[in-house]
């Protein structure tokens, strides 16, 4: 699928939201400093919750017109430059898994509370769940294409993919691609409780992960500084139980054979490790047979940022990032570090972390796995 | 690397106007309506009291690996429609096929019954809410009745949702993005609800047309037209790489060789005044063709039967093809369908392939009154006998979006 002749697609911009903070300064900073942000218990039980705090980009006549998912987008994508930017073609790819359900939790019980005529005039926009890439092209007047995928837990994965498939194939120079989730609800959380997918300390939250996806020679021509590349993605298929394991290998030997690489090529890992059903144990078990010659570097980080569903990956990806540009990684990210035993190790650890696979699993099984290579100073 | 060709070999339907090509087509050439008044809920406190809906239908028939009773309406649909897409394919017993599923509002159905349910109880369990209620919960069912081994991807684009299904499947094959050579591509929608109707309602987007006969509510580019209806099926089709299809000896329905996508970016119900990223999503899709506009024959239109969407594609398709635009057959199924919301572009691409393979050109129903503001030939109430070499198929969705898939009577 490496095709020397396709454009190569870099990072050219950053975002995120997360209720550990506004920024990836601000979130690595809580993280390095032991701070919850704005996590705390849900109801009663013993898991926790945490919603964004809102910037002031939109004001309050326009936040009352949209979902949450839809406002932390807009204030996300305020971080990002691309005044310069084509935006007569720019095109919009995010990803969501649960969409508006906030707006529309809200607005149902009001009608059958109150009736027809009380429910906000909003619900129907909020209720297409494309509303998020309409109204974040309206704000920043983006009139490319825009598209809404809603892949589950993988939607922002799957999003960037497809930006990546549309800058490499010449049908866009310049994508937001990402994820937005505000699935903190009442009936959300319920729901997930019943499903089992959430056990004593799980972390649930809402948040949004940005990038500027674009042609590398558009984003030299613009003198974007360029914060990494996505050098390629596999991808799995749904299935169940004991074939998750190699619906997750598969994505992963996809995704190296489309990126021309070894797994010796690999130095870190970014671990989906949700911890629902018997994912995590899917997981380790393939990575660690693909995986167990090589000195990877396994990190993760939902036991901090919160399981952000749809929005997951993006916001992983704009956080990796951030640490590869500081040359700093939070101890707290790293899973294994039996192989570094010494500050020197480590140091150069985070020195010479080049390429980065990131791990995406659906809680149905499919997986998304991807290459984020970093800009070397 | 070259592009390789992409070509139309099944299609499922499931529709208020019938199940299965054959049903449908017939349907569809004498004109027939599937818009009854609800009589699922009660209607009083809505303006619009009309609806799409399909009748008699047992997801047994068609479900056979899950329990019908934990998921969505819209994946009864989607699961029956596929069925027939393979069934029509006579590819039933393959599995190596990628899906690219659309919904427009996700499981409307499932999750106000959950709602419900919880609001009753707050004791209820709500395990299988996410297979319900969100746009995964579609891909999912598809994924675990039929286990395809290809690409999948869940698009939820309001009302070009299915458009852009095919547009992306298309493309996928296409440009070689994944390598499967048969992508089965199209949304499926259940919004018959309360819920549904009064988000639709309360912006006064549907039809508040409340005489008999119902058939007469939808009435796209009619003077006295006033809103839209909206419709609940399934529309599946089976996008194929040439090769594959002429290897197997397919039936081939019409060839897709364009597509294009815009944003208005201005409004999120109402379409740009000047249609300016409308026209710009014609002439994309034209370009990515290789067409002049002079060389369509014929044109799907949105036809929402809303005041405003009519006249701003009727003043689009002017503009993008000029003298043209007189000699175009141009027609909305929406006036015999209502509006499957995004499972409506596929059933739009079906159709418009049907009408391509049989030379008919579908009529807009119900055209009884002109508007000089749609002043184009919309194949008034009668279906014309016409070869139709190539066409397109406009969506348009709140939020501003805009696609076009351009189609082309086969020929080696």
């Amino acid at each position: 699928m490496q095709n020397d002749t396709r454009n190569k697609v870099v990072i050219a911009g950053v975002g995120i939201v997360n209720p550990l903070g506004n920024s990836s300064d601000e979130i690595l900073y809580n993280i390095e400093h032991g701070n919850r942000g704005s996590f705390e218990k849900h109801d009663k039980s013993e898991v926790y919750c945490g919603r964004v705090k809102s910037s002031n980009i939109l004001i309050d006549n326009e936040r009352k017109k949209m979902d949450r998912f839809t406002a932390m987008a807009i204030e996300t994508a305020s971080q990002i430059d691309f005044a310069n930017d084509d935006k007569e073609n720019m095109s919009v790819f995010m990803g969501t898994c649960m969409g508006g359900i906030d707006f529309a939790e809200k607005e149902i019980k009001v009608f059958y509370d109150k009736g027809a005529r009380s429910v906000s005039p909003y619900l129907a926009i909020s209720m297409f769940y494309s509303s998020n890439v309409a109204q974040i092209a309206i704000f920043n007047e983006i009139h490319g294409q825009l598209s809404l995928f809603s892949d589950g837990a993988i939607a922002s994965a799957s999003a960037i993919c497809w930006a990546f498939e549309f800058i490499r194939n010449n049908m866009a120079t310049t994508v937001i691609a990402g994820g937005s989730e505000a699935p903190t609800t009442e009936l959300g959380m319920k729901a997930f409780m019943d499903m089992g997918i959430l056990e004593d300390n799980s972390i649930i939250s809402e948040g949004c992960g940005l990038l500027l996806l674009e042609n590398e020679k558009t984003a030299n021509r613009l003198n974007k500084k360029i914060l990494g590349e996505i050098v390629g993605y596999g991808e799995g298929w749904f299935g169940k139980d004991e074939k998750i394991a190699d619906n997750i290998s598969g994505a992963i030997v996809s995704c190296l054979k489309n990126s021309n690489m070894s797994v010796e090529a690999i130095d870190a890992i970014v671990l989906n490790n949700d911890n629902i059903f018997e994912n995590s144990e899917y997981e380790f078990r393939s990575i660690r047979d693909l995986f167990m010659n090589t000195n990877a570097i396994y990190l993760f980080m939902k036991h901090l940022i919160g399981y952000s569903f749809g929005a997951g990956l993006a916001q992983e990806i704009v956080l990796i990032l951030a640490c590869l540009e500081k040359e700093m990684m939070p101890e707290a990210f790293i899973l294994n570090n039996k192989v570094l035993s010494s500050d020197k190790e480590k140091l150069n650890m985070r020195k010479n972390i080049l390429n980065v696979l990131f791990v995406n699993v659906d809680i149905y099984g499919k997986s998304i796995a991807l290459i984020v290579r970093r800009q070397k100073k | 690397m070259a592009c390789k060709r992409v070509v139309i070999t099944g299609i499922g339907l499931l529709t208020p106007i019938g199940t299965g090509v054959s049903e449908f087509w017939n349907s569809v050439l004498a004109g027939k309506s599937g818009l009854s008044f609800v009589d699922r809920y009660d209607t009083s406190q809505f303006r619009c009291k009309i609806g799409g809906l399909i009748n008699n239908f047992n997801p047994l028939d068609y479900v056979r690996n899950l329990n019908v009773e934990t998921m969505d309406r819209s994946s009864h649909f989607g699961i029956a429609a596929i069925k027939l897409a393979l069934k029509d394919a006579g590819i039933e017993d393959q599995r190596d096929w990628g899906c690219y599923s659309g919904i427009a509002v996700g499981g409307a159905d499932y999750g106000e019954k959950s709602f419900l349910q919880y609001r009753n109880n707050k004791n209820e369990v709500l395990k299988h809410f996410f297979i319900g209620n969100v746009p995964n919960g579609l891909l999912v069912t598809i994924s675990q009745e039929f286990a395809f081994k290809g690409k999948s991807a869940v698009i939820s684009n309001g009302c070009t949702t299915s458009t852009d299904s095919i547009g992306l499947a298309y493309k996928t094959i296409s440009l070689g993005i994944s390598q499967d050579k048969i992508i089965i591509a199209g949304g499926a929608e259940a919004p018959i609800t309360p819920y549904t109707t009064v988000a639709f309602d309360n912006i006064r987007a549907l039809s508040p047309y409340n005489e008999h006969p119902p058939s007469k509510a939808s009435r796209p580019f009619d003077k006295n037209r006033n809103g839209f209806i909206a419709s609940e099926g399934g529309s599946f089709l089976v996008l194929e790489e040439l090769e594959n299809a002429l290897s197997r000896k397919a039936k081939i329905y019409a060839e897709i060789i364009g597509y294009g996508s815009t944003a208005d970016a201005s409004h999120m119900t109402r379409p740009h005044e000047d249609g300016h990223y409308s026209i710009k999503a014609m002439t994309k899709a034209l370009k990515d063709a290789n067409l002049n506009p002079d060389q369509i024959d014929y044109i799907n239109a949105h036809g929402s039967s809303t005041k405003l969407n009519d006249k701003i594609e009727t003043m689009v398709i002017k503009s993008v093809y000029g003298d043209h635009a007189k000699k175009l057959l141009v027609s909305s199924t929406k006036s015999m369908v209502g509006h499957m919301l995004g499972a409506a572009g596929a059933m739009e691409i079906a159709t418009t392939a049907l009408g391509i393979y049989y030379e008919y050109a579908p009529p807009t129903i119900n055209y009884e009154t002109p508007d000089p503001d749609c002043d184009l030939n919309y194949v008034p109430n009668q279906a014309v006998k016409k070869e139709i070499k190539y066409a397109t198929s406009n969506s348009a969705g709140f939020g501003g979006l805009n696609s076009v898939v351009v189609l082309k009577k086969y020929a080696k």
